[in-house]
């Protein structure tokens, strides 16, 4: 993390209707980097993205973008910051209006933000930058499939050549080769483009695959950042070891040793989060410190933090499970 | 370790043979499904996976009866046991639901009705059932049986909450109540269509673990319907791969995974995204699923396969048997004409 980051988030909290959706985040992604941010649904992921590209406000905290502290900007200067920073939806069916050409909806963007002519990318080197073909231009969304409804919105994201792109859940409700091709594009578009991402998802094999940091967020809060091979390898969070450990891989080989930390419960709700550490309720290593204090995100290895009091015992007992599981195996 | 299917000469539970689904419309009739066969043994967790369209959910309403009012099963059959599915009268079809064969879905809310209390749904259910002898038991006793299941499918506090309605529940808690629902009438066999589809990947889990330990501690057999090849390699004993309404492959879930045959069985391993491979193109498969009105008169997947020759363009593949597995493809029938180069199939996974 040498290189001056892109995006910092500084104790940022998004509240809204007594709910703390996001409370008290700090982050920071450089230049070019893909970060993965997981965690279950109403761990605060989706709204800490879109407090980030200010389309919801942020209670308190700073969102900086390039050295600049952009979490009051408005009018104009909001305008110019949405030209470099992005979000791609969910659904692309609920965010694409279905009354519109994708010739239209690509060329929106420049209509709502009063971009010169001169500036526009043409509507088929959009198509053609996200692999589709010009004939789309004059369809409808419903005349779109899935994998091309997402490459449309992806397409629609670049017209104002961002630096930085928020995806929420950018494979969602893709068949796996449509999803493939999705994460292919992503790729090659980041580094054509040097793109920096914030890739959020509940799914950690896409993050695995794709991300060079990691981040795992639990009711509102980071319970863990770090490096993609430090946070997958040595998991030092008991909520990152679980969510890790309930993960299916395509491998049927790895049945059997796994899932012994099978996750507890659900997600408390974010309107009454628990005291101290607000995972104490599903976890095995809560002691009453875990109810009382909360942990606050602690260095454990260059550029890796975790928030929870007892880490260095859930990493022992990884360690020791790991050996047993090769015991085991051979 | 899991129980695993039980050794081979097990009668089957269920059998399907041959079966054909047509959907009819106004301009011409539809082949949804064709020619699927597969068997589902006692206690045993068969996956059927594919992507959308490939006629999965027309396979799991086929067998509970519930194609729409368009569709048909126009030849093949369903046994279920002794049970002839396809020709059971109405009253002998009613029985048999919910009773020797129960189902899960994706959305939990397609099975409970918001407006009736987990208790009054739970204890109905049962009484419809009067042919599981259940009608002799009282409505304490109903209740009961309904508190005890929802206990093991993990509901806290089942006796008091059982008095709550659908929508007090949250998403995991009320795919549990669908599950308990299904279990009360104790069936051999479970459809999960896509059952675990829209759970967080913890939820997820647990459900799974709820399913293995179903299968073990009662024998269910289950029938588990997904496009997640992941969740499929964690719970199946063996798997049916189905592409264009075919069943494309079939095999135990260690070498299917290991050594898939088929071409498209080995495309869509190798498009799953994983952390090994990261830093690497995914692979994806060129084109898209072939719509039913449209079907090539081959082999359906030979627009998007890499080794398709002329012969695969004309000749619609045979389900052949290969070590103790079955392919329906061309390249591993001898009878096709089909030319082996040197190197026939790139992959093993």
């Amino acid at each position: 993390m040498s290189n001056p980051p892109l995006v910092a988030l500084h104790d940022l909290h998004t509240h809204f209707d007594g709910v703390r959706a996001v409370d008290g985040v700090d982050l920071r992604i450089a230049k070019g980097q893909i970060l993965g941010l997981v965690g279950e649904s109403g761990s605060g992921k989706t709204t800490l993205g879109r407090t980030v590209v200010r389309l919801v406000p942020s209670t308190s905290g700073r969102v900086e973008f390039d050295g600049q502290d952009v979490t009051h900007l408005r009018g104009a200067q909001l305008r110019r910051l949405r030209r470099r920073m992005q979000m791609i939806f969910q659904d692309p069916h609920s965010s694409l209006s279905p009354r519109l050409r994708v010739s239209y909806l690509l060329t929106e963007p420049y209509r709502i933000n009063k971009i010169p002519r001169e500036d526009h990318i043409g509507v088929h080197e959009l198509l053609e930058t996200v692999e589709l073909s010009p004939e789309l231009a004059n369809k409808y969304p419903h005349e779109l499939s899935g994998g091309q409804a997402r490459r449309v919105s992806i397409a629609r994201a670049l017209a104002l050549q961002p630096e930085f792109l928020i995806a929420d859940e950018p494979t969602a409700g893709l068949d796996v080769s449509a999803a493939a091709s999705v994460l292919n594009l992503m790729r090659d578009l980041a580094r054509r483009f040097g793109l920096t991402y914030l890739i959020i998802t509940h799914n950690l094999n896409i993050v695995g695959y794709i991300a060079d940091l990691v981040a795992v967020m639990y009711l509102g809060r980071l319970a863990e950042i770090g490096p993609a091979d430090g946070v997958f390898d040595r998991p030092a969070h008991p909520y990152t070891r679980a969510l890790l450990e309930a993960v299916s891989e395509p491998d049927p080989r790895n049945r059997g040793v796994d899932r012994r930390l099978l996750l507890p419960g659900e997600i408390p709700s974010p309107r009454n989060p628990p005291p101290g550490c607000r995972f104490h309720t599903r976890c095995r290593y809560a002691q009453p410190l875990s109810r009382e204090v909360v942990p606050e995100l602690e260095e454990i290895d260059p550029g890796h933090f975790v928030a929870c009091h007892f880490w260095r015992e859930v990493r022992a007992d990884a360690r020791e499970i790991r050996e047993t599981d090769v015991a085991v195996r051979r | 370790m899991s129980g695993g299917p039980p050794p081979e000469p097990t009668p089957p539970l269920l059998r399907v043979e041959g079966l054909e689904v047509v959907y009819h419309t106004r301009e011409r009739s539809l082949v949804a499904l064709s020619d699927v066969s597969f068997d589902v043994r006692p206690g045993e967790i068969v996956g059927v996976v594919g992507e959308s369209g490939c006629g999965k959910s027309t396979l799991s309403a086929a067998l509970m009866r519930l194609l729409p009012a368009n569709g048909e099963a126009t030849s093949g059959s369903i046994h279920m046991r002794e049970h002839d599915v396809l020709k059971l009268r109405p009253e002998a079809l009613r029985d048999m639901r919910g009773r020797d064969i129960g189902m899960i879905f994706q959305d939990p809310l397609t099975s409970l009705n918001p407006t009736f209390s987990v208790r009054t749904q739970l204890v109905d259910a049962q009484k419809a059932h009067r042919s599981r002898d259940l009608g002799r038991y009282s409505d304490r006793d109903l209740v009961h049986r309904a508190v005890d299941v929802l206990e093991q499918v993990g509901i806290p506090d089942p006796a008091q909450r059982i008095d709550d309605y659908p929508h007090q529940f949250s998403g995991g808690m009320r795919q549990r109540i669908m599950i308990a629902m299904a279990l009360l009438l104790e069936p051999a066999l479970l459809i999960a269509d896509e059952a675990t589809s829209a759970l967080d990947v913890t939820l997820e889990a647990q459900i799974l673990e709820l399913l293995k330990r179903l299968r073990r501690e009662r024998g269910t057999a289950i029938i588990f319907i997904s496009h997640d090849l992941g969740v499929v390699a964690q719970v199946c004993d063996r798997v049916v791969v189905m592409y264009a309404g075919r069943a494309v492959e079939e095999g135990d879930v260690l070498s299917l995974f290991e050594r898939p045959l088929h071409p498209y069985t080995q495309a869509l391993l190798a498009a799953i995204p994983t952390r090994k491979q990261g830093g690497e193109r995914l692979a994806t498969i060129p084109g898209r699923v072939p719509s039913l009105s449209d079907l090539p008169p081959g082999c359906k997947f030979v627009d998007r396969c890499p080794y398709a020759q002329d012969v695969n363009r004309e000749r619609e593949p045979r389900y052949v048997a290969v070590d103790g597995r079955r392919v329906r493809c061309n390249i591993y029938d001898p009878d096709s004409g089909y030319v082996h180069s040197s190197v026939p199939m790139a992959a093993d996974a």
